[in-house]
């Protein structure tokens, strides 16, 4: 071989190698997901979870959250697009991608009146790489009693219980809906806490629903923002915050380049804030300018969307 | 699937139900409608399956790792492996009656041909309840409804068609231990072929109703 042609053939595998870990960088991958209802549909979603991160997936109530998480894995069939996980088809290898996957939908609202022994019982054998020691171990980590039923349990225990199933059967993909809905804050913030130790080790990702702006601010990596069933944005969080920006100030100093920036405005005892997008930021001396919270991204950006459904009425 | 079996018998099935299989033993009431004792098997699959509805349980196992084919599949085993326990403990008590020499006047003697009246009824069950009950998944209410009323209904009247026509009453509705056995038996053939014609054709149809089928 010449060195030219060996040159090459370095070139074209570590290429390989590195289109490889690009492909493996990805545990979920969202393409083009539709779904039409009669007055709703999903529009051409796309998105990507890496490894070892932590996505939040937002929007408002009606959104299209519960909708998308149940289409990724087949409770909801989509009309078109794929998803892969674990680099596959999800939906032709169903089966086993789900041996890798914990999906929870809020609370548990299955078998409220089984004890978790018995219901822990029928889940573990289903599942080929269930570790009975983990699953001990997590036991008594968040002091769950198995003699227990489901409906003894308060929504923050049945969320522990929840993990503790699907941590032991080793899961690498954990789906959640709402997950903090319904806890009070100490619960959410262990729970939040118990999200960052799981990614920790860089081999396993959460995806979680929320519309609770709060608990992304504290863990999540990537912002996905969904609303009317379409992806405004999915980006790594500080890049998704930086992509707006707000401006407070008196009303008399809005001037109109302002004004129609924004995405929408609010008033208030003669002051008035504001979200825009990044790149249609104006520079106005009179007003103030910062980043906003996620909170603020998601109320201003609804009621723009919101002010244009009442000029069309 | 012996997985899927042991969900339903561990988490679908109450010890109560164990009081309806051994409800066939009314074949030794003398003069009395014995299918009757066969007819609460049908009747207590409402309550299985409503219990399953309230419990989310298809929500739950479409999320373990299994196919949706073998839900549909292992709950078809379930509700067959329910059925054949009440055929399989009436024997014996059809044995008794024919020991005893009770002579039926209400219906279809306790002889082998009643069993195949009992599969029949099971079959027409299973077909329209269990076909219609996976266009849903949660919906039990019509499905029962149809089916249970079309399985009694053709069931009573070959039970009384047992009593009504010479022929049947002279060959098939007979004692079980002095009587003519091959009629009733070639009654139970018929009866053990419709029964799995009817599973498997609700088979097919259910495997394809639950892809349908969003939670």
């Amino acid at each position: 071989m010449t060195a030219k042609a060996y040159m090459f053939a370095t070139v074209k595998s570590d290429l390989r190698v590195r289109l490889l870990n690009m492909e493996n960088e990805y545990i979920l991958s969202v393409d083009n997901l539709c779904k039409t209802y009669p007055s709703f549909y999903l529009d051409h979603l796309s998105f990507k979870v890496k490894k070892g991160t932590i996505m939040g997936f937002i929007g408002r109530n009606g959104a299209g959250k519960t909708t998308t998480l149940k289409s990724l894995v087949n409770l909801i069939r989509k009309d078109s697009g794929t998803v892969e996980m674990f680099n596959n088809d999800f939906f032709l290898n169903e089966t086993q991608d789900k041996q890798r996957l914990s999906f929870l939908l809020g609370g548990i609202d299955y078998y409220q009146r089984t004890k978790i022994k018995n219901l822990t019982s029928v889940t573990r054998r289903f599942y080929k790489n269930w570790d009975e020691n983990k699953y001990q171990h997590y036991l008594k980590a968040f002091e769950l009693d198995e003699n227990k039923s489901i409906k003894q349990l308060s929504n923050g225990m049945k969320m522990k219980y929840q993990l503790a199933v699907n941590l032991s059967h080793n899961a690498e993909l954990l789906i959640f809906d709402e997950p903090t809905s319904g806890l009070d804050p100490v619960s959410r913030d262990e729970l939040l806490d118990l999200f960052l130790k799981i990614v920790s080790d860089g081999s396993r990702s959460i995806l979680f629903s929320t519309h609770i702006t709060s608990d992304l601010e504290k863990c999540a990596d990537d912002i996905t923002y969904i609303s009317k069933g379409k992806i405004l944005l999915s980006l790594p969080e500080k890049e998704f915050i930086s992509s707006f920006t707000k401006f407070t100030g008196k009303k008399e100093d809005l001037d109109e380049k302002t004004e129609k920036s924004a995405m929408s405005i609010k008033e208030f005892k003669g002051n008035i804030e504001g979200v825009c997008w990044a790149k249609d930021k104006t520079e106005n001396n009179m007003l103030r300018y910062e980043k906003p919270t996620l909170e603020d991204i998601m109320v201003f950006y609804e009621r723009s969307q919101e002010e244009n459904e009442e000029s069309i009425i | 699937m012996k997985n899927l079996l042991f969900k339903e018998f561990k988490l679908n099935f109450s010890p109560f139900y164990i009081l309806f299989i051994l409800l066939p033993a009314m074949v030794l009431i003398p003069n009395y409608p014995y299918l009757v004792g066969f007819i609460y098997i049908p009747i207590s699959f409402i309550h299985i399956f409503n219990g399953g509805r309230e419990n989310s349980e298809m929500y739950y196992t479409c999320l373990l790792p299994v196919k949706k084919t073998d839900i549909v599949k292992s709950k078809f085993i379930f509700v067959i492996i329910y059925e054949l326990m009440s055929v399989i403990v009436a024997i014996p008590f059809l044995f008794l009656n024919g020991v005893i020499g009770f002579h039926n006047e209400a219906g279809c003697q306790a002889n082998w041909a009643l069993l195949g009246i009992v599969f029949f009824m099971y079959g027409i069950f299973n077909l329209i309840f269990l076909s219609m009950f996976f266009k849903t998944c949660v919906k039990t209410g019509i499905p029962f409804l149809t089916a249970s009323i079309t399985a009694i209904l053709l069931a009573e009247i070959l039970d009384v068609l047992m009593i009504a026509i010479p022929f049947l009453k002279d060959n098939i509705n007979v004692s079980i231990i002095s009587g003519n056995v091959s009629g009733q038996l070639a009654a139970l053939l018929i009866g053990i072929i419709i029964f799995i014609s009817a599973n498997l054709l609700a088979y097919s149809i259910s495997k394809k109703e639950i892809g349908k089928v969003e939670l």
